[in-house]
């Protein structure tokens, strides 16, 4: 599973678990996803594997339903 | 419990053992049975790593770390390392390495937080690059 966001700047950012995470994904979303932004929790195959245009990445904020940093 | 016995006597048990090895530094708590996590104080925390990765930015997989709750990939040769215990402030030192001739740095826009550090890695040829092998450890307080 992984986190995304969209940044002020318009960009996207995921959020990735290391292997030694013990907690869950809506844990490390509430730890680490910057405070104000909205976020969603998707599995591993959302994440394009080609990262050619990673800088041009987008996501419709419509779909970051699953919370809000703090 | 491992025992080393002379004849029925036991002389000597896993935890005396530890103790004893303890008792030649400084002991740091006292071993009843099982594994011993010692917490550091004083100056010994200060010079203790409070966490460290070596991290492939390009897969987004750890090879091991410690006191690393995850990664945000913020773009092409621009990651975040996430602390699972968070530094006490932004007062910390990080040092850190990349592949080759390639370079590891701090971003310089974003810098430190208490909960994470922004890196930023530079191919030879001055751009930003998804380097596979990122390593980097970090001293501070908690």
């Amino acid at each position: 599973m992984k986190i995304i966001y969209k940044t002020p700047e318009n960009t996207v950012s995921v959020i990735g678990s290391s292997k030694e995470w013990t907690g869950t994904m809506e844990e490390l979303a509430k730890k680490h996803v910057p405070p104000g932004l909205k976020y969603k929790i998707v599995e591993d195959s959302v994440i394009p594997s080609d990262r050619s245009f990673r800088n041009a990445w987008e996501v419709d904020e419509a779909i970051l339903t699953d919370g809000v940093g703090t | 419990m491992a025992t080393l016995k002379l004849g029925s006597t036991t002389v000597l048990t896993d935890t005396t053992l530890a103790n004893a090895v303890q008792d030649n530094v400084t002991r740091l708590g006292t071993v009843t049975s099982g594994t011993y996590s010692a917490s550091f104080g004083g100056d010994a925390s200060r010079r203790t790593a409070k966490a460290w990765f070596q991290y492939n930015a390009d897969t987004h997989v750890f090879t091991d770390s410690y006191n690393v709750s995850g990664y945000t990939d913020h773009g092409t040769g621009d990651f975040s390392i996430l602390w699972d215990t968070n530094m006490a402030d932004t007062s910390y030192c990080v040092l850190g390495s990349s592949e080759d001739d390639r370079c590891l740095s701090l971003n310089y826009r974003n810098q430190i937080y208490s909960d994470k550090c922004r890196f930023r890695t530079v191919h030879f040829n001055g751009n930003l690059y998804d380097q596979h092998l990122n390593c980097g450890i970090v001293f501070g307080d908690h």
